[in-house]
C-alpha cells in the first residue's frame, strides 16, 4: 500500500473517500436481465464535489444508490471511507429528490432524526448531546429555516422542503453527501437559490459530495469534477474537470449556461444536444486516457473550452 | 361567454371546495330524503304493513323495544361483542401485517395462507366454533374474529408497504437499524392508513354480528332481528337493521375524529 502512495499522493492529498473499481450492475437474471452498470472507474477525493450528469437510463442514479449501499452491485469492488460497502450507512448520507421528509415529524424533529436514533442506541454522551442540538440550531439557521421549525413538512413548499432533507442529512456530519436530483422538481428560481446554499454549505462544512444531475448547467456549475454517463450500458463516457474556482458566482453561472447554448447548438440536434454538450472534451478532461487537446477558450462565451 | 361576476368557483364544480355550512346542510338531506321518501311510501298505502311499516310504527316499535324488551341490553352486549371480536383481531393483525409488510419471507410465508382462509366463509364456521369454542359469548366473538382478521391483516400489510420508498431509504442512510425502521419509520409512517383501516374493518364487524348471533344466542341486536324473523314482525327487523346502521354512523365518526385529532399534521396546509 505504501509504494503507489508516492505517486498519488501528489495528486491527492488523502486517499479518496469513494473507490470504484471496475463496478457492474446487473437488474434480473437470465433473459431478463439488463445490465444498468458497466465497468465503473471512478474515485472522489476527500472535500471534493463530483456531479453525476447523463441521459436517463445511463445509471448515475444507480451508481449514486450503490454508493449509498441502498443497490448491491454484481460485479467489481466498492470502497467508501476505507470500508467495502455492503449496505447503507449513517457516514454516507442521502438527499432524495423528494417524498423522504417524515411528514409526521416537524421540520426540528426531521433534522433531530438521525440524532434520536443515536440516543435510541445509547452511544451518546452527555458532551455530544449538548454539541448536537447546538447543530441542530445552526442547520436551522444555515438553511434559513428558523421561521418553519415547528412546522410540518406538508406546510412547506418544495424548495424548503429539499432545505429540510439537506439540513436532515448534513446533522449527523456524514463524511459524504450524495444527492440525487435533489432539485429536479423545483422550479428554475429556487434551483439557482439552492445551487448557492450548497455551495456554501460545500465550502463551510467541507463536505465531499456526489450529486446526481441531468441538467449539465447544473453539472458544471456545481461540480469541480463532471463525470459525463452514457447509456445502453450504463458507463462513464469522460470525466472533466471543471477549470473554476471553487467559489462561483452568478455571473459565472450565466457564462456556463452561454456556453453550453452555444455549444449545444452546434449539435446535430436538439434532442442529444445535452448529452452531447459535455461528451466531448470542451471543458479540460482529467483522465489522461480520454484527454484529447490542451484546453482553448470557447469563442461564443470566452469559457476555458475547447471546440468540437 | 362573458366571464361570471362571482369568480369563486360553484358548488357544482368537479372537486369544487365546499363550506362547512352547505357540507352539513347536504349531509342532513342526504339522510332525510329517504326518510321522507319511506315516510310517504307507507302512508300511501300502497305496501302492506307487513311488508313494510313506516316510521311511527318502526318508531313505535323501537320505544316498545326499549321499554319493555331491553333494547338498551341487546345494544350492549352487541356493541361488545362486535369491538371484542374487533379489537382481538386488531391486536393479533397489527403486529403481524406490520411484519408481513415489512420483511419479504414473513410476507411469502403467511399472505397466500390468508389469502386462502380470507375466501372461506365465516358462517361457514359456525360448527366448527360451536364444537371447539363451546356456545357461550366466547363463540360469537370468535365468528366476528374469523370474519374480521384474515382481511384485516392483509389491509395492514398493504398500510405499511405503502410507506413511500423515499422515507425508508432516508431513514436507513441515517443509520436506522431493524428495529428502529418498524417502530419508528414504517409504523409511524402507516399510523394514519392503520386507523382509517381499523375504523373501515370495524363496520365489517358489525356486519358478522347476526351471523354470530346465530350461535345459541339469546340477546343481542342480531339476536332480535332473528327472532323477529320468525314472527313476521316487519317493524322489529326495521328498527333493528336501522340501530345497527345508527351506532355504526356514530362510531365512523368518532373514528373520524380520532383521525384528526391523532394527526394534526395531515389536516394543517399552509
Amino acid at each position: 500500500m505504501d509504494v503507489p502512495e508516492i505517486v498519488s499522493a501528489a495528486a491527492t492529498s488523502a486517499a479518496p473517500k469513494v473507490s470504484i473499481r471496475g463496478l457492474s450492475k446487473v437488474f434480473g437474471e437470465g433473459p431478463v436481465a439488463t445490465v444498468a452498470l458497466e465497468n465503473v472507474d471512478l474515485d472522489v477525493g476527500e472535500h471534493s464535489f463530483v456531479t453525476l450528469v447523463g441521459a436517463s437510463g445511463c445509471g448515475k442514479s444507480t451508481l449514486l444508490r450503490i454508493i449509498a449501499g441502498l443497490e448491491f452491485h454484481t460485479g467489481g469492488e466498492i470502497v467508501a471511507n476505507g470500508k467495502a460497502v455492503t449496505g447503507p450507512g449513517a457516514d454516507r448520507a442521502m438527499v432524495f429528490q423528494q417524498y423522504s421528509l417524515f411528514p409526521w415529524l416537524t421540520v426540528a424533529q426531521n433534522i433531530r432524526f438521525s440524532r434520536k436514533l443515536r440516543a435510541n442506541k445509547g452511544d451518546f454522551t452527555s458532551a455530544e448531546v449538548e454539541a448536537a442540538s447546538g447543530r441542530a440550531d445552526t442547520l436551522l439557521n444555515l438553511m434559513g429555516l428558523q421561521a418553519s421549525e415547528h412546522a410540518f413538512p406538508n406546510q412547506l413548499s418544495g424548495g424548503m422542503q429539499q432545505r429540510v432533507a439537506i439540513a436532515r442529512a448534513l446533522m449527523p456530519r456524514p463524511q459524504i453527501l450524495l444527492m440525487d436530483e435533489p432539485f429536479g422538481a423545483l422550479d428554475a428560481q429556487t434551483r439557482e437559490v439552492m445551487h448557492d446554499l450548497i455551495q456554501y454549505v460545500f465550502l463551510l462544512e467541507k463536505s465531499t459530495i456526489v450529486f446526481v444531475t441531468h441538467d449539465v448547467e447544473e453539472a458544471i456549475y456545481l461540480g469541480q469534477r463532471v463525470v459525463v454517463m452514457a447509456p445502453r450500458p450504463g458507463r462513464i463516457d469522460s470525466i472533466y474537470d471543471v477549470p473554476l474556482p471553487l467559489q462561483r458566482s452568478r455571473r459565472c453561472k450565466a457564462r456556463i449556461r452561454r456556453h453550453c447554448r452555444c455549444t449545444a447548438s452546434r449539435s446535430r440536434s436538439r434532442t442529444t444536444s445535452i448529452s452531447l454538450a459535455c461528451r466531448r472534451p470542451r471543458l479540460a478532461p482529467s483522465s489522461p486516457t480520454r484527454h484529447r487537446k490542451a484546453p482553448s477558450s470557447c469563442s461564443a462565451c470566452s469559457m476555458p473550452a475547447q471546440s468540437p | 361567454m362573458a366571464a361570471r361576476r362571482n369568480a369563486r368557483p360553484g358548488l357544482w364544480t368537479v372537486r369544487g371546495p365546499m363550506s362547512q355550512r352547505n357540507y352539513w346542510l347536504f349531509a342532513t338531506l342526504g339522510l332525510l330524503l329517504p326518510v321522507l321518501a319511506w315516510w310517504a311510501l307507507a302512508a300511501a298505502g300502497l305496501v302492506s304493513k307487513l311488508f313494510m311499516p313506516g316510521p311511527a310504527d318502526v318508531w313505535a316499535r323501537v320505544l316498545k323495544w326499549a321499554g319493555e324488551d331491553n333494547l338498551i341490553g341487546d345494544m350492549f352486549i352487541s356493541i361488545y361483542r362486535v369491538t371484542t371480536g374487533w379489537a382481538l383481531s386488531a391486536v393479533i393483525a397489527l403486529p403481524l401485517g406490520l411484519l408481513i409488510g415489512s420483511f419479504r419471507p414473513v410476507q411469502a410465508m403467511l399472505e397466500p395462507l390468508t389469502d386462502f382462509i380470507r375466501y372461506m366463509p365465516a358462517v361457514a364456521f359456525i360448527p366448527l366454533v360451536m364444537l371447539w369454542v363451546g356456545i357461550d359469548e366466547s363463540s360469537k366473538i370468535s365468528i366476528i374474529f374469523i370474519g374480521t382478521f384474515f382481511q384485516m391483516v392483509l389491509m395492514v400489510a398493504e398500510d405499511v408497504r405503502r410507506v413511500p420508498v423515499a422515507q425508508v431509504e432516508a431513514a436507513q442512510t441515517m443509520g436506522a437499524d431493524r428495529r428502529e425502521m418498524l417502530e419508528l419509520v414504517l409504523l409511524q409512517s402507516a399510523k394514519p392508513a392503520l386507523l382509517d383501516t381499523m375504523r373501515i374493518t370495524m363496520g365489517w364487524s358489525w356486519t358478522y354480528l347476526v351471523v354470530a348471533e346465530i350461535v345459541a344466542a339469546n340477546s343481542g341486536l342480531g339476536y332480535a332481528i332473528l327472532r323477529a324473523q320468525r314472527y313476521l314482525q316487519t317493524d322489529k327487523i326495521f328498527a333493528g337493521i336501522i340501530i345497527i346502521g345508527l351506532i355504526g354512523l356514530i362510531t365512523d365518526q368518532l373514528f373520524r375524529f380520532a383521525h384528526r385529532k391523532a394527526f394534526p399534521w395531515m389536516y394543517r396546509k399552509s
